[in-house]
């Protein structure tokens, strides 16, 4: 008889949890008293609210004499203008190459010449600019950033404009014909939101880019690049009291947007029936994609489905790889994943076929795999395993203050807390094989999904295309 | 007994990725609730005038307070083998194993040996089975061992909570010196990566990155870190069990540990559980110096009708404790850095590269220094020409005074980033040991950048990064690009998808 840990993983949550608890207790409303504990090195988090709105989080941690910053706008694609995708990348790429006192090109030598480690990303849901750099410089981001949010539009012209218009026009286009499955990809997204959802082309093309003009890119910045939708996190070598003091002086002033703009809450979208297309692409091997629209972000059953994608293709359970790869040999590789996002998630099969196996065939394979998946229940031992593997290393890789940054303002970014922690992992809590069952029930119906079948061919265009769309009802309403 | 051990372990590793130390913590109560709200400032907070005087310019450059790494101490172990022990702050002990060889044992053809032994080795030991070796992970509150595989061996590491260290390190050594190499385990994964590789054979990546490396190193081991599908099959269990008694031989490896925990304690456990490791005495052969390749500078990789195509380039550069290493990295760092570079910057401002990516990694006996973009394809014989004129420049002029500066003040806390956390720490200095350099050696980077002066990054860019050391591989339409590109005159070499010679 095979041993279960489930009477350890408790110890897991502990763990994790009592940081967590830790840094609650620091998320209150005032830093004057100083800090709370004195354990080697660390003393503390701590969370303002400018009068702006915006939100300034800080943690010191002197081990090293560096910081690390984070500031996370909490907007991205999914705000462009119906068919102006892009414009949040593209608005971010301007303000980062030259503001009313940051000449062009200067902000990204500057943070070098500090000896800094940066980076910019723009996804559906949020933008966020980070660095790490040695703490005494801890002012330069901060000036680059005020002046990017506060001072944008005043140096920006026509010219410059449309130069990183058409830059990110072309590496839109070098991603879109230089990746196989690009198109694809796209096209499985697009069928799981419809025309008139946030998400729905929220990838932007290089015709979204194109379209895209210069007041577009003002009244995007005007309306969300403000006090109001941005979190500030420091972390590192500083007095919390000395970093409050240099925030307020660079992004107090900057006033908050006219009437705090919100992208309203939506329902999950619900798919009428099973969707199937059928596409080609220049890959060696044929492509099965197979995608559900899945519940938000940091609720419950977001965390059971991190579980369920565990299970199937994770670390040590991977109950889809050893059926289609390892025994029946259709597959050469196999991906589940939940991507969640704050408006919808998605739950995301990814196969790669064995040479000569049709997509056809290996959709087969997979569904025949997830029937005797329903059929012989999974012990709490595999459940425990999928649990563990989700949550360990998560927990661990807090030791880094350039992780902890960007944790911190996510979850004050999503659930008004940057000690939001234990009650993430809390969702993991209390999983059995029949939570799993039940999971796959209710997210993961056959009859109500997107299927993208791929098939190999030299003649595809770059990126490939769809050659056939159908869907099948749903079984019931 | 030992849940309080781990609970305490736990609450020791707050210490570590929290914010302060959880004795101070109230019972704990994990229930999803209204989160607490963030507070405010005073409204009474003083106002300023937005344009103010502070923001014409940047904020007055304060020279940065140097990371002093923390001292390590090196004990051996009874067997021989070297432990670096390094005390840093951190409920976290990370412990990283290197084991030189692996490529110059079994030569480039049959380097997926090395690959496949570490995949299988981490899946049971001889007395432990896959779901055991996991359950005791989870009762230890440990992650999964990682491992990763370079040209010259092979690092194998854990973390852990400090109490858990005795414990911790008895499973990762019984693990890592006694694998169980089971007839399915080896099956399974043989057949994962084999699959994987014939998954990723025609990825553009893949296939400029395999096909440059056989360029720049010929038949020299370095040549190959991935092979294909077919050469994963080929490889027997016997053969990575050979390997593994081979390369955890104690005349091979080197161990590092970092973390909050007892000096003392941490020996006695690794003592306790790599001291009794046979000792052969039989190190790796020591790699020799790639030779430069002659003949033609490009080589393509037919892609017909791609509208844009992938440029991978590089050089062989000087051995890990070369004297001009350092120079010769940072003069790529001005060449191809993927944000300022000067290559970096004309080609995605004239010739509408989506990217330009730096790609370096040290080797024992040489440097890999080379970078990557994705161009149209009537731009790739201009950019060739472009970077060809940019790193003669740099060679001639050196860097300029700004680029000088940015090399002095920009490196003066990198090794804050190698050496911060103990996982980096056991992981840099691992590594260094791999490159058979020292842990001073490591520790003294800084220093070193700090007094490069401009002749000698341009004379390391003229030795290294001289254009007609250059190897160019195209992933593209050849027909596309062939007149311009034949026109530069550099020698055109086409190849198949591994990198071999095309009929």
């Amino acid at each position: 008889m095979r041993a279960t840990f489930s009477h350890r993983l408790p110890l897991v949550f502990a763990f994790a949890a009592v940081t967590a608890t830790a840094l609650i207790a620091h998320a209150g409303p005032d830093v004057s008293g100083g800090p709370l504990s004195a354990s080697p090195g660390q003393t503390g988090l701590h969370a303002r609210r400018l009068e702006n709105g915006l939100t300034v989080i800080v943690e010191e941690d002197h081990r090293t004499p560096l910081v690390s910053l984070v500031l996370r706008y909490d907007v991205g694609e999914r705000a462009a203008p119906p068919g102006l995708h892009g414009v949040a990348t593209l608005t971010q790429a301007l303000a980062s190459y030259a503001t009313q006192h940051v000449p062009a090109g200067d902000a990204s030598r500057l943070l070098w010449r500090a000896g800094a480690s940066f980076s910019e990303v723009t996804y559906s849901d949020y933008s966020a600019l980070t660095v790490t750099l040695p703490a005494t410089r801890l002012a330069l981001p901060l000036w680059l950033w005020s002046d990017q949010m506060g001072f944008f539009r005043e140096t920006m012209d026509d010219a410059r404009f449309r130069e990183k218009r058409d830059d990110l026009a072309g590496r839109k286009k070098a991603q879109w014909t230089g990746t196989p499955l690009a198109s694809i990809d796209a096209i499985a997204d697009d069928e799981l939101f419809p025309p008139q959802h946030p998400y729905h082309e929220a990838y932007g093309t290089p015709d979204s880019v194109a379209r895209i003009g210069f007041a577009d890119v003002v009244e995007f910045h005007d309306r969300w690049m403000t006090p109001d939708h941005a979190t500030l996190v420091v972390v590192g070598d500083v007095t919390a009291a000395n970093a409050f003091a240099e925030i307020e002086r660079y992004f107090g002033p900057i006033p908050a947007s006219t009437g705090r703009a919100r992208i309203p809450t939506l329902a999950v979208p619900e798919l009428a029936g099973e969707t199937i297309v059928e596409a080609r692409a220049r890959v060696p091997a044929a492509r099965l994609f197979v995608r559900w629209p899945t519940p938000r972000f940091m609720t419950t059953e977001d965390a059971r489905l991190d579980v369920v994608a565990s299970l199937l293709a994770g670390r040590s359970r991977a109950f889809l790889s050893w059926e289609l790869v390892g025994n029946k040999k259709v597959a050469a590789y196999v991906w589940a994943g939940q991507r969640s996002r704050n408006l919808a998630s998605e739950f995301s099969v990814y196969i790669e076929a064995a040479p000569g196996k049709t997509a056809t065939e290996v959709l087969a394979a997979f569904d025949s795999a997830m029937d005797a998946l329903m059929a012989h229940p999974l012990e709490q031992l595999d459940v425990d395993h999928a649990v563990y593997d989700t949550i360990v290393d998560r927990a661990y890789s807090w030791e880094a203050a350039e992780a902890r940054v960007g944790e911190y303002a996510k979850y004050q970014a999503s659930v008004g807390s940057p000690a939001y922690l234990p009650h993430d992992l809390a969702r993991y809590d209390g999983i059995t094989p029949s939570v799993v069952s039940d999971a796959l029930t209710r997210f993961l119906p056959r009859d109500r999904r997107v299927v993208v079948l791929v098939s190999p061919s030299p003649k595809a265009p770059p990126g490939g295309e769809r050659l056939s769309r159908r869907t099948v009802p749903a079984r019931q309403p | 007994m030992m849940r309080f051990a781990i609970a305490a372990s736990a609450l020791s590793l707050v210490a570590a990725c929290a914010s302060h130390s959880p004795t101070h913590v109230a019972p704990l109560v994990v229930a999803p609730g209204t989160p607490p709200p963030v507070a405010t400032t005073s409204a009474a907070a003083k106002r300023m005038t937005p344009d103010a005087p502070f923001r014409a310019g940047p904020p007055p450059e304060a020279s940065a307070a140097p990371f002093v790494p923390p001292e390590p101490v090196t004990v051996w172990l009874r067997n021989g083998i070297p432990l670096t022990f390094v005390h840093q702050t951190s409920g976290v002990l990370s412990i990283a194993v290197a084991a030189a060889g692996g490529a110059v044992d079994v030569g480039a053809a049959k380097v997926e040996t090395v690959d496949l032994m570490l995949a299988t080795m981490m899946a049971a030991s001889k007395t432990r089975a896959s779901d055991a070796v996991r359950d005791e992970l989870a009762r230890l509150v440990m992650p999964s061992f990682a491992s990763d595989y370079y040209s010259d061996g092979v690092v194998v590491s854990a973390k852990m909570v400090a109490p858990a260290v005795k414990a911790g390190v008895a499973l990762f050594a019984d693990v890592v010196l006694h694998p169980a190499f089971q007839e399915r385990d080896f099956a399974w994964y043989a057949n994962v990566l084999a699959s994987e590789r014939d998954a990723s054979a025609a990825d553009p990546a893949t296939v400029g990155e395999r096909t440059l490396r056989r360029v720049l190193f010929g038949q020299h081991p370095y040549s190959a870190i991935r092979g294909s599908g077919a050469d994963v099959r080929a490889v027997k269990r016997a053969d990575v069990a050979t390997l593994h008694a081979r390369m955890f031989d104690a005349s091979r490896l080197a161990i590092v540990a970092a973390g909050d925990v007892n000096e003392k304690d941490v020996f006695a456990a690794i003592d306790a559980s790599f001291g009794g490791v046979p000792r052969h005495d039989q190190p790796p052969r020591a790699p020799a110096t790639p030779t430069a390749s002659t003949g033609p500078r490009i080589f393509v990789v037919n892609r017909p009708s791609a509208s844009v195509t992938r440029v991978h380039a590089g050089v062989v550069g000087p051995a890990a404790d070369a004297a001009d290493g350092d120079a010769a990295q940072v003069a790529l760092e001005l060449l191809a850095d993927g944000t300022l570079g000067r290559i970096t910057a004309k080609l995605r401002r004239d010739m509408h590269a989506a990217w330009v990516r730096r790609e370096s990694y040290t080797l024992r006996a040489a440097r890999y220094l080379g970078w990557q973009s994705m161009v149209p394809n009537d731009e790739v014989a201009a950019s060739l020409v472009e970077i060809q004129r940019q790193m003669k420049m740099l060679a001639v002029d050196g860097p300029t005074q700004d680029e000088l500066t940015i090399v002095h003040d920009g490196y003066a806390s990198y090794l804050g980033a190698l050496l911060g956390t103990p996982a980096q720490t056991a992981s840099t200095y691992a590594y260094a040991s791999l490159m058979g350099l020292s842990v001073e050696a490591v520790k003294q980077g800084t220093t070193r950048r700090a007094t490069l002066n401009a002749a000698a990054i341009g004379s390391a860019a003229a030795r290294w990064l001289d254009p007609t050391r250059v190897r160019v591989v195209l992933v593209g339409d050849w027909e596309a690009v062939r007149e311009s590109v034949t026109a530069l005159g550099w020698g055109v070499s086409l190849k198949d998808e591994n990198g071999g010679a095309r009929n």
